[in-house]
This record gives C-alpha cells, sequence and structure tokens, in this order.
C-alpha cells in the first residue's frame, strides 16, 4: 500500500511537476545548470546530453561526471558520465545518466557524433532510454536527437537542439511520449572573461521556458554563474575551479517555493 | 550631428562650465524631471514617490566635488559604474586634484555619454567656498536664493466643502473646516559644501489657515525649517531644524532615499552614506527635528542626531477598567492631512524622541567603508496596533532600540556592499550584494535580504519588495547590456519570500517579478525604448461566503508594458509619444488596461510651453496606468489613471527678468465611465476634474 502510495508520487512529481528530472530532459553538468540550465552551448562533454552539436563546435576532448540533486530528495537525484574525442573534422561522444530511487528510476545510454561545417557545426544523438518501475515493470526505448550552432561573428552565436525527435514512447506498451523539446540560444561574448547566454526552450506540453545565464572569469582559474528561469521562476549561482585539466563545477538553485537545488561535475582535459 | 562635432559641442559645455566655475558655478538647466523618471522605481503601490523625488532633487541640485568625492558620493549619483568610479579615483590619486573638467576625457572608460550625463553635477571642489568673507555675509550675498510660491486647487467642489447635512439619527456630517486652496511657500538660500538654510510651508486643500496654538497651527499647517552648515572647521555637518540621515544599506537610517526595482537595473540597487542632508519636503513624517552633526577626525566620521518631533496618531482608550485609565495609539497617521475636526484631534498627538548615532571609517585610499549605526527611538504614549494575525510581529511598545554595521569595498571592477541589523525584539535585517562592470558591454548587479518578521526599523528604507524592510527575504538580479554605442537592453529578476502573513495574503506567501526594457538612441535626439515587466504575487481570494473556510491565496499574475518615443525635433520643438498597457490576472479573470499620450513641447524666446493629451481605458483599478506629468518647478505629479477617459494638461512657463520666473499649469481628467468621482468627503459629482497650479520663483540676486 504505502509503496503504491509512493509509486503514485513519484509518477506524478516526475511527469507533471518537475518535467525536468529524467536523464532526456534535464540539463547535465554543473556548468550549464548554473547558467539557469542553459542548453545549446556547452564546453564541455555534457554537450553529448544537452547539445550533440556544440562538440565540434567547441572541440570537446574531455571526460566528466556529476551529480545533481533536487529539493533535498535523494529519489529526485541524478549522476551521469560523459566523454568526448576528436576524430578528425568530428568529434565522438557518449553518455550514461541515471535519475530517480530505488522505486522509480529512468536511464539512459548513448552515443553521439558532431562535425565541424565552415561556420556551422552540426551533431546527432541515438540512445537507449529505460524506465523502471518496481513492481510495475520496465520501459525501453531509443531516443534520436539533433543540435548545432553557428558562429555568427567572433562576439555572435547562435544554435539550437531538439530533443526526442522521433517522439519516442516510454515502452513498446506505453501510450505516454517522452518530452520533446526544441531549444533557440544565443551567446554574446564580448570579452574573454565574459560570457552571455540567452535562450528559450519549448517543451511540447508546457509554456516556453526563457533562459538567460551569464559566465564571468574573475580569474584564470575561477568562474562566476548565475542564470535565470522563468516559468517557474527560478534563479541560479555557480562557481568554477579550474586547474590545469582538472575542473570542479558548483552550482545551487531557488524555486520558490519547492525549495533549492544543488549540483556539482567533475571534468578532466584529454590530449587531443 | 556627427561624432567629431558632437565631441566638441561637449568641450564647448565643459568649457564654458568651467569658465564661468571659476567664481561661483551656475546650475545649468538640465531635465531634472526626464532624468528621475529614468532612475525611478515602477510605479505600483501608492508610494510616497514624492518623498523620493524630493531627495533626488537634492542631489542633484547640489554639486558634487570631484575632487573630494569619495566612492559613496560618486556612487550616490547613480551615473558611473563601479568600473569608472574606480578608475576616477586612481586618476585622481595618480595624478593629482582636476585642474578643469576637461581632464574628464582622460580617465579611462569614461566616454561622451557619461560626461554629458556627469558634468551638470560636478563642480571642481573646495577651492571656490569664497571662505574669506564672514559667514553671514556669504548667506547674505549668496546667489543661490529664491523663493517659491505655489497655488493649487481642484475647481469642481468636493463633498467636504458642500454645507453639512443632517443624518436620519440626527447627527450633524463632517466637512472640511478649510477652503479648497492648497498654498505652499519655500524659501531656500543654499551653496554647497558650505550652507543650506530653507522654509517650507504648507496647506493642503481643506485644511484651515488659522492661528490656533492649542493644535500648534501657526496659519500655515505645515512649517519646516532648517539650518545646516558645511564644513566647519573638524565639523563636516552640522544641522538644526528638519534632516534626514542616510548611512550604510538603509536598514537603520534610510532617509527616503533609494529606489530598489526599476528600469535602472544596475546603480539604483544600492544606496549610500550620503550622511545628514536637510529636510525639505512637505510631508509631515519621516524626518528628524532637532540636532544633527557630523564631526570628522582623520578618516572616521562620528555623526549624532537629536530629535524630538511630534507626530500624528489617533489615540485609543484601554479597556482593561482595573487599571488606571491608560491611553495609547492604535495608528499612527502618515497622510499629514487634517481638514477634519476628525483628522485634527490626530495632530501632535504623540511626542518621539530619537537618539541616534554613526562611526563610519573611510580607507585612505577611499575605497572601503566601515560603519556602525545605532538609534533609539521613545514615544510619550505606548504605540498599539489593533491586533490581526497579519500584524502580530509588528512593533508595540513605547521604545525600539535598532543597531547595525555595515561595510562596502570598491575591489577592482566590483562594488561590494552590505548591512546587518538587529532590532530591540531580537529580530535581523540583512542586506548583502553587489554592482559589477563585467566588460563594457555588461554590468550586473545582485543582492540578497532577509528581513525577520519582527525586525524593527522606524527609519529604515532598504531594497525590499514590501514597502518597508520587514517579513521578506529574497534575492534580486539585474543586468545591462550595452552591445554599442546604440542599443541597451536592462534586465532584472527578482525572487522573493514572505515568511509570514501580509496584508491581504494571510499565509506564508512567495512570488517573482522581472523587467525587460530596451534602448534605442541612434544619437542625441532620439530615445525610443520598449518596456516589459512581470510580476507573479499572492493575495487573498475573495471571500467564498462560505462558512468555516479560511482565507485562501491565489496568484496574481500583472503584465506592465511601456513603448515610447522620444524625438527633438529641432531646438524648440520636442516631441513624445507613449503606449502603455497591462493585464492581471486573479482568480481566473484576466483584465486589461491601455493608455495612450502624446506630448509636445515648445520653447520661444521666454516662454514653454509643454502639454499633454492622453486616452486611458482600464478595466479596473488594478490596470491603473501611472505616467509622469511634467508639472510646474519642482513639483512631483504621477497620477494613476483608471477607468476610461481622457486627461489633458497645457504648462506654460515665462522668463520675465534674470530673477523672476514664472509657471502656469491647467490639468484636466474627463471621464466617460462615471458620474462621479472619488468617494466620501473627496467626493466629486462631476464626470471631470480640472486643476490648476501656479508657481512664482523669485531669485533674490542675479
Amino acid at each position: 500500500m504505502k509503496a503504491t502510495f509512493l509509486l503514485s508520487f513519484f509518477c506524478m512529481f516526475s511527469w507533471t511537476l518537475v518535467a525536468q528530472t529524467d536523464p532526456v530532459t534535464q540539463v547535465h553538468g554543473g556548468r550549464n545548470q548554473s547558467l539557469g540550465n542553459i542548453r545549446v552551448f556547452d564546453n564541455s562533454a555534457f554537450a553529448h546530453f544537452n547539445n550533440p552539436g556544440a562538440l565540434a563546435s567547441y572541440k570537446v576532448n574531455q571526460l566528466a561526471g556529476g551529480y545533481d540533486n533536487r529539493f533535498g530528495l535523494a529519489e529526485l537525484s541524478t549522476i551521469n558520465i560523459a566523454g568526448a574525442m576528436s576524430f578528425g573534422p568530428g568529434v565522438l561522444g557518449f553518455g550514461i545518466a541515471r535519475s530517480g530511487g530505488k522505486l522509480f528510476n529512468q536511464q539512459t545510454l548513448g552515443i553521439s557524433y558532431s562535425n565541424q561545417l565552415g561556420i556551422v557545426s552540426i551533431g546527432g544523438k541515438l540512445e537507449w532510454f529505460q524506465t523502471q518501475i518496481e513492481g510495475f515493470g520496465t520501459g525501453n526505448s531509443a531516443i534520436f536527437s539533433l543540435g548545432g550552432i553557428a558562429d555568427l561573428s567572433p562576439t555572435f552565436s547562435l544554435g539550437a537542439t531538439i530533443s526526442n525527435l522521433n517522439r519516442a514512447k516510454l515502452g513498446r506498451n506505453s501510450t505516454q511520449r517522452i518530452p520533446t523539446g526544441i531549444s533557440l540560444g544565443l551567446s554574446y561574448h564580448p570579452s574573454t572573461q565574459l560570457n552571455f547566454y540567452a535562450e528559450v526552450e519549448k517543451d511540447i506540453l508546457i509554456n516556453p521556458v526563457y533562459k538567460i545565464g551569464l559566465e564571468y572569469e574573475l580569474h584564470e582559474w575561477i568562474e562566476l554563474r548565475t542564470g535565470v528561469n522563468s516559468n517557474p521562476g527560478r534563479l541560479f549561482f555557480g562557481l568554477g575551479i579550474n586547474y590545469v585539466k582538472i575542473g570542479l563545477d558548483l552550482g545551487y538553485g531557488q524555486v520558490n517555493p519547492l525549495g533549492s537545488t544543488t549540483n556539482f561535475s567533475l571534468t578532466y582535459d584529454l590530449d587531443p | 550631428m556627427n561624432r567629431s562635432s558632437s565631441l566638441l559641442f561637449a568641450i564647448g559645455l565643459i568649457g564654458s562650465i568651467t569658465q564661468l566655475s571659476a567664481q561661483t558655478p551656475p546650475r545649468i538647466q538640465i531635465d531634472l524631471e526626464q532624468f528621475i523618471e529614468r532612475l525611478f522605481p515602477i510605479q505600483d503601490e501608492e508610494l510616497d514617490y514624492e518623498s523620493i523625488y524630493e531627495v533626488m532633487l537634492q542631489v542633484y541640485l547640489n554639486p558634487i566635488s570631484i575632487n573630494d568625492a569619495d566612492a559613496e558620493v560618486l556612487q550616490a549619483s547613480y551615473l558611473l559604474n563601479p568600473t569608472q568610479i574606480s578608475n576616477l579615483i586612481r586618476y585622481r590619486n595618480e595624478h593629482g586634484p582636476f585642474i578643469s573638467l576637461y581632464e574628464l576625457q582622460a580617465v579611462p572608460d569614461f566616454d561622451l555619454q557619461t560626461i554629458y550625463n556627469l558634468v551638470p553635477f560636478l563642480s571642481l571642489g573646495r577651492g571656490d567656498l569664497g571662505n574669506t568673507k564672514r559667514f553671514w555675509e556669504r548667506v547674505h550675498s549668496e546667489e543661490q536664493a529664491y523663493l517659491l510660491l505655489r497655488h493649487r486647487r481642484t475647481w469642481e467642489t468636493r463633498k467636504g466643502f458642500t454645507p453639512a447635512d443632517t443624518s436620519s439619527t440626527g447627527r450633524i456630517s463632517s466637512r472640511y473646516l478649510g477652503d479648497q486652496n492648497d498654498l505652499y511657500v519655500r524659501f531656500r538660500i543654499q551653496h554647497s559644501r558650505d550652507f543650506s538654510l530653507g522654509l517650507t510651508l504648507d496647506k493642503d486643500a481643506g485644511e484651515q489657515f488659522i492661528l490656533d496654538k492649542k493644535t500648534a497651527r501657526y496659519g500655515f499647517n505645515f512649517l519646516s525649517f532648517h539650518l545646516t552648515r558645511y564644513e566647519v572647521g573638524k565639523w563636516k555637518t552640522i544641522s538644526l531644524g528638519d534632516f534626514q540621515v542616510s548611512f550604510g544599506q538603509g536598514l537603520v537610517y534610510g532617509a527616503g532615499y533609494g529606489f530598489g526595482k526599476g528600469s535602472e537595473t544596475i546603480s539604483t540597487v544600492r544606496k549610500s552614506s550620503v550622511g545628514i542632508t536637510p529636510y525639505t519636503a512637505a510631508l509631515e513624517f519621516g524626518f528628524f527635528r532637532g540636532l544633527g552633526a557630523t564631526y570628522r577626525y582623520k578618516n572616521w566620521n562620528n555623526t549624532w542626531v537629536f530629535s524630538y518631533a511630534p507626530r500624528d496618531g489617533r489615540v485609543a482608550e484601554s479597556i482593561d477598567s482595573l487599571e488606571s485609565s491608560d491611553s495609547f495609539i492604535s495608528s499612527f497617521s502618515e497622510s499629514g492631512l487634517h481638514r477634519t475636526p476628525s483628522e485634527l484631534s490626530t495632530k501632535n498627538r504623540l511626542r518621539e524622541l530619537s537618539l541616534g548615532s554613526n562611526l563610519q571609517y573611510t580607507s585612505s585610499n577611499r575605497k572601503f567603508h566601515i560603519g556602525g549605526n545605532i538609534l533609539h527611538t521613545k514615544f510619550d504614549r505606548r504605540w498599539q496596533r489593533t491586533a490581526t494575525p497579519y500584524n502580530q510581529f509588528e512593533y508595540s511598545g513605547i521604545q525600539n532600540s535598532i543597531g547595525s554595521i555595515y561595510s562596502s569595498y570598491n575591489w577592482k571592477n566590483f562594488y561590494l556592499f552590505g548591512e546587518s541589523a538587529i532590532s530591540q525584539s531580537g529580530g535581523t535585517g540583512t542586506v548583502l550584494g553587489f554592482i559589477s562592470s563585467l566588460s563594457k558591454q555588461i554590468d550586473i548587479s545582485f543582492l540578497w535580504r532577509n528581513y525577520d518578521r519582527d525586525f524593527h526599523s522606524f527609519y529604515g528604507n532598504a531594497f525590499a519588495e514590501s514597502t518597508r524592510p520587514i517579513n521578506e527575504r529574497g534575492a534580486y538580479l539585474g543586468i545591462q547590456i550595452r552591445p554599442n554605442l546604440k542599443w541597451k537592453v536592462n534586465s532584472y529578476f527578482d525572487l522573493f519570500r514572505f515568511p509570514w502573513l501580509r496584508y491581504r495574503a494571510y499565509s506564508p506567501s512567495s512570488g517573482q517579478e522581472w523587467l525587460t526594457r530596451i534602448s534605442y538612441q541612434p544619437n542625441r535626439n532620439l530615445l525610443a525604448f520598449f518596456q516589459i515587466r512581470n510580476e507573479k504575487k499572492d493575495r487573498n481570494l475573495p471571500d467564498s461566503g462560505e462558512p468555516g473556510l479560511v482565507y485562501r491565496l491565489a496568484t496574481m499574475n500583472k503584465t506592465n508594458g511601456l513603448i515610447s518615443l522620444e524625438y527633438q525635433v529641432s531646438k524648440t520643438l520636442f516631441i513624445r509619444s507613449r503606449f502603455l498597457f497591462s493585464s492581471v490576472e486573479f482568480n481566473e479573470v484576466r483584465t486589461n488596461g491601455f493608455m495612450i499620450l502624446q506630448d509636445a513641447q515648445y520653447s520661444f524666446n521666454k516662454f514653454r510651453f509643454t502639454g499633454r493629451i492622453a486616452l486611458f481605458d482600464t478595466d479596473d483599478y488594478e490596470n491603473r496606468q501611472y505616467t509622469f506629468e511634467n508639472n510646474v518647478l519642482w513639483t512631483f505629479s504621477l497620477p494613476a489613471n483608471s477607468g476610461q477617459g481622457m486627461r489633458y494638461y497645457l504648462l506654460g512657463q515665462y522668463h520675465f527678468n534674470s530673477q523672476l520666473t514664472g509657471y502656469i499649469r491647467f490639468s484636466r481628467t474627463n471621464y466617460t465611465d462615471r458620474e462621479s468621482i472619488s468617494s466620501g468627503l473627496q467626493e466629486i459629482s462631476f464626470p471631470h476634474q480640472t486643476e490648476t497650479t501656479f508657481l512664482l520663483r523669485y531669485i533674490l540676486h542675479r
């Protein structure tokens, strides 16, 4: 009885209230989460999850791992690992992520490839997505996503990403579809120390979310970040520390009246 | 105008100012109204905007001494960003004092626009005081001495001015005691950084012009006086009469100074320790009356405040008959209106004694400040609010003490600031934040505040969503982006929470607000902007009438937009077009508001005419549209328009000679959706309201 109650509670939570705590629709990586869930522009290996098209644009060669927690609930946390490596003109990426607790959890495993063509980089991702509900069953699906970035000038870039292009269902026997979302973003890079991002994301089922992110390099090895989301209103702050090849990114977010989110991730740069 | 000729013009402008400032700096005429409007908060609630305007006027009418000003004072102008302040101080430290305002062009990061904006508010420093003359001689010969006379009147008769009638119980209904004229007199002599002497007299419509010792009315209903001297030996300021005090982030000493959230999203977030300033407004509360002084010793400033002021309040008798009859104050009256016998009975019913002090240290490089405030207030009667659940943590008692420490630091391109205070109740209040220019293109501001539900500050005026710093926690983030000289984007986002109940929200609640303004200014003559702001805040649902149900909250979603175009057609003609709209969604009902207005200003010879025609149509009062209006000199006008109708005004200015200037204004609102305006004694039984304002300014010596 208790389990059933919890189950229905979790289902409600993950699909209606906080639609973004599953490994497909949420933004990964301490850096991008503290930039206000900016998805399109990502210079880390987490771009595999966020926007596969960014991998070639930023020529990512990195291994990364992270942990993300919402409102202090272990059942609303995510663990992820991602990697990216250059191959000639392109970048190959992979990623594994798992969200949820014992009773309800979702995991994804995927590979991506991105290529630079002139000022445009584009990439695609294929992933296998599993949903597991204890005592109820397991659903599997394959998801295809696309993304790209166009560098219009040294200071301006535009980008877009579409996740779950094929509108996959949760499982073979389920009628419920995994959310399909489109994000359009703009990056403004006025000085070497400063990055500004603006983005709009539309999930088929929910109202558009507007996002703004700002990253400031206080020192060679310290980065300060902040971001804002609309719908619901959220405020984010983050700190990035880089030491030679190792990077540590910490993030904190505030959502009224639900509470706070915390996350951190580690990155390790590979030799190209 | 191309770039090089505008540069020449700027140099010419600066040149003419410096030339004249060799003797006494004359104030060049700038459009203060337009300037302050830019800084003003978003008009939302029935706030006391007039006092903010008045303080702003004081700041801008007193030039900043550029060779002497520290980071605090420079920041208080709201004209410079932290990098520019930092650069200016560094330039001064490295190259010595500025010899001429020309030199501003050599300071790194000072662009032409900044210099344009800044120059009217600058002076070269203490050198021009002419201290050879004795004090009273200087007062006597001061050029900045003027007398203002203002008359205002609404020409439709309000119900309060009609003959009294008798109700069915035989009681004679209340009426206003005085006449319909609103009179205001101000006399002021001042010299920047030397002295200020002023007298303000005010009689509102409906108040009597009477000599009555019992109610302390001597002709005018309100009288305010000050004599302030600056730089007397080691005394930085000595002020006698009415004054205001501002230190730190305004948790203890707020002085009605500070804007908070507005379309200027960066500089207005932070407050400056301006210290003692003369009080000149005609609002009858929120100031100290007595003696205030600041003593300077090396890098230390010590300020003392002694005030014994009458306050208005309604007196109630305690019901407890076993105790000796005990009267207390149930509510303060801040309107300052004494029109009816009932209103008059609240006048000066309470005496308030305030004793306070401040100690502030400024580092030798002028970039670091640290200080402490303490203020003790004692009433001669107990203050006890009528008890309701939402105000049970509000102040009650006969005396209150509050203390705080604050600091600010200009570190590289960051300006860090903070203040933390504790009141007698044990409740605390804290403000922490920074403003920074991250690059030439992007500025950012951040502020976090936390005010306990039992944090009591009578003179506090800190950054808050509510009108006072109590029962609130929130974080604010502001940004300004200037990708090039023509475009500017300002934006802020504020997330807040009220841990205890509030008026009209009988549960702990939360909310958020954001604003974006995009401005386009291709040249000095044309300015176009678009602004949108959204606020989501919880409020009680109307009583459903079902018994046993407690109040439930729902979110009120308010959106306000503004599109504006301003164009200086020629030297003589200026036009402005504006379009305002709003929508409010509450309890699944959506209402809208709309207003459109056209302004024109034409000057020729000694005349200047300004006019406006506006149409408004709003579904309800929640959609009221606030618009700035041009008014006679230094008079504030920000009416809220709601309902359906038309409003217009015409303002004329005539420059009789170098000493005398006259202003006359006629304004009228015609409503199409009602037969009478307002309610109670203020009711006008016509669908229109007509007001005239007449003002004369006489400059004593020129």
